[in-house]
């Protein structure tokens, strides 16, 4: 009796309570496929982090005025400020200090206008050539503006695509003119999307410090925040050491608890939503497996009641020269074959629903996950068809050919 | 088979005894058998309801060993076999045919008969072949691709006839082949087993029914488990009574 003999009659005794079978291999397909789906989840979320991680630009740190993120302890003698003047103290301490670059950001409060509609970006911001290289922002039509626009105030603006859509109907922006809470800009480029996550990072509009200084702010504004990118990774907290000493001695402030500026390292924050991810994706594979486990005892469970309405057909089998081997195989490969087949089901509706996804969000599908739930599947049946499968061989041809 | 070996006993029973525990109530299937069964042989075992008939075909057919008591077939001491080796007698040597036929149900005729084969390791082409010739052998030859509920009560005793006799065994064993079966359906099916014989097949039947005993070469009675008489009437090499000319049998079907 070869193996191919064994799965011609495990498929067919399969084939035979089709509904059953049907509902046992569905237990182990939902367990088999929320495996593969919900670390898809992990790791789509895992990536896309990892790709805002990149957006954000290296080894950054942002510096807000305090009361911008996290509260204001109101301790401060004057309303927390952060100006141009800090931005050249910090730019003064330089690559020994771990900086290489200090970009100010001004973030005014503006409504466009553009031919009958108006507009309000979530940001305005009014900053330097080197904002768009820090922040790793790249050009998707026309041109980023340069130190020479931001030297002759010129007034030029970049848009997000979010923008393209809100202000211009989805047109081509470039070249017309906006007007800027009564101020005309060009619009020189579009830039490339960003897509999602938990901030809308297209809506966005970034024009040259000078111009929005001149036309929108007045001169010496205070500044919404301050980038400043550290040399290299490594010296990030060198950087962060370096802001607040500076920035607490052009504030004379001598108790760092009295500090009116908060130093944000977003990268740092991205790692640890990172590491949480990781750890959720490994509590949700879990879960599944639990229900994979769910599934392999619902496999048994048939297999239990496919043995005792079978007594009678395996008394046949042993009256007419069954091995006790012979028998166990049989049983244990309609086990196999029924968590084999629902373990596939599983993948092929686990990897199709894993691939699935939004532009916002793309589910990544790991092979891995696939390898392993298919394999553990096949081995809950196994160990869980060997109870039924021994209980069948057991049984005394005697007996179960009286059993009616 | 050769008249010579027809003469040596296949199934020699000495003293044995078999006792069932009902509740604390012991009780014995079988006191006490001794009986030999010769090659070529067509034996009814006859008895009443709980007359230990069905003890005798398990202890037989190696369904189930005495507890005491010797059983040897074909010189083979039953009771020194392990259970695989009792596995691999009950697949080459008996032949069984049961009252409720005992055929896998989903299965077409063809599979059902192979399976003997598909257990004692026959490659799929032979067991194909073998197959095809044992339903051709019971008259089935076209209904090979049937299910069993395709096929009628007589045809399915057919299947089980041509699934026992595919493995070429010493001995048909038949518990009460034709219990399930109207009249004219039972004597075909009895004319088969006669055929059977007739090419020198040792037959055994365990009926209560004195027409299935009516074709007997030998009739064993047992009576609450003992043999309380064993008439031989057809020598071993004549032919089945039912093979007889109509005559006789008219006669004996009343």
């Amino acid at each position: 009796m070869n193996v191919l003999d064994s799965v011609r009659i495990a498929l067919r005794a399969i084939r035979a309570n089709r509904l059953r079978s049907g509902l046992t291999m569905l237990g182990l397909a939902i367990g088999v496929g929320a495996v593969i789906l919900l670390v898809a989840l992990g790791n789509g979320a895992q990536r896309a982090i990892n790709k805002q991680l990149e957006d954000l630009g290296t080894n950054t740190l942002t510096v807000f005025p305090r009361g911008v993120i996290g509260p204001n302890k109101g301790t401060q003698s004057r309303p927390p400020k952060l100006s141009l003047d800090d931005v050249a103290a910090l730019q003064r301490r330089g690559p020994a200090a771990g900086i290489r670059r200090v970009v100010p950001v001004i973030t005014p409060s503006a409504t466009m206008v553009w031919n009958g509609t108006s507009y309000s970006p979530q940001v305005l911001a009014g900053t330097t050539p080197l904002y768009l290289a820090t922040q790793n922002f790249a050009v998707a039509r026309g041109r980023l503006f340069d130190e020479t626009d931001d030297r002759e105030r010129r007034r030029v603006m970049l848009v997000g695509q979010t923008v393209i859509r809100k202000l211009f109907g989805g047109e081509s922006p470039i070249g017309q003119r906006v007007a800027v809470n009564g101020s005309r800009f060009e619009v020189i480029g579009v830039l490339a999307s960003r897509g999602g996550g938990p901030v809308d990072q297209d809506d966005l509009v970034v024009a040259p410090l000078g111009a929005v200084e001149s036309n929108l702010t007045g001169a010496n504004p205070d500044l919404g925040s301050i980038l400043v990118q550290a040399t290299s990774r490594s010296t990030i907290p060198l950087a962060q050491r370096t802001i607040r000493s500076t920035l607490l001695d052009t504030h004379h402030i001598t108790d760092v608890n009295d500090a009116d500026f908060d130093i944000f390292n977003q990268s740092m924050i991205l790692e640890v939503a990172n590491k949480t991810t990781a750890i959720l994706t490994l509590l949700l594979a879990g879960v599944a497996g639990i229900s994979l486990l769910v599934g392999g005892i619902g496999v048994m469970n048939i297999m239990l009641v496919t043995v005792s309405e079978r007594t009678r057909e395996i008394g046949i089998r042993k009256a007419i020269g069954a091995q006790r081997s012979q028998i166990i195989g049989q049983f244990l490969l309609e086990a196999l074959v029924l968590s084999g087949l629902g373990g596939l089901i599983g993948v092929v509706g686990g990897v199709g629903l894993g691939s699935l996804g939004t532009k916002a969000f793309q589910p990544a599908v790991s092979l891995t996950s696939v390898i392993v739930a298919f394999s553990v599947s096949v081995l809950v049946g196994l160990f869980f068809g060997l109870y039924p499968a021994n209980r069948a061989a057991a049984l005394r041809p005697i007996d179960a050919l009286r059993y009616e | 088979m050769t008249q010579l070996q027809g003469a040596a006993p296949i199934v020699v029973l000495r003293g044995v005894w078999k006792t069932y525990r009902l509740g604390s109530l012991p009780v014995h299937a079988l006191r006490d058998v001794s009986l030999a069964l010769r090659a070529g042989d067509l034996v009814a075992i006859m008895g009443a309801s709980g007359s230990g008939k069905s003890t005798l075909m398990n202890v037989i057919g190696c369904l189930d060993l005495p507890d005491r008591g010797s059983y040897l077939l074909e010189r083979e001491d039953v009771r020194s076999l392990s259970e695989r080796q009792l596995a691999s007698v009950r697949n080459g040597k008996i032949g069984f045919v049961f009252q409720g036929f005992n055929l896998i149900a989903r299965t077409p005729a063809l599979e059902n008969v192979e399976l003997p084969l598909v257990y004692a390791g026959v490659g799929r082409r032979q067991r194909r072949r073998r197959a095809t010739e044992a339903l051709e052998q019971v008259g089935l030859g076209d209904r090979l691709r049937n299910q069993m509920t395709e096929l009628s009560g007589g045809q399915q005793q057919r299947v089980a006839i041509a699934r026992a006799l595919v493995t070429n065994p010493t001995m048909l064993l038949a518990d009460e082949p034709t219990g399930a079966l109207d009249s004219e359906t039972s004597r075909s099916v009895l004319g088969l087993f006669s055929r059977i014989n007739a090419e020198g097949r040792t037959v055994v039947l365990i009926t209560h029914d004195e027409d299935v005993a009516a074709c007997a070469k030998r009739v064993v009675h047992l009576l609450d488990g003992s043999i309380v008489g064993d008439e031989r009437r057809a020598a071993l090499d004549d032919p089945p009574p039912a093979l007889a000319p109509p005559v006789a049998l008219h006669g004996s079907a009343g």
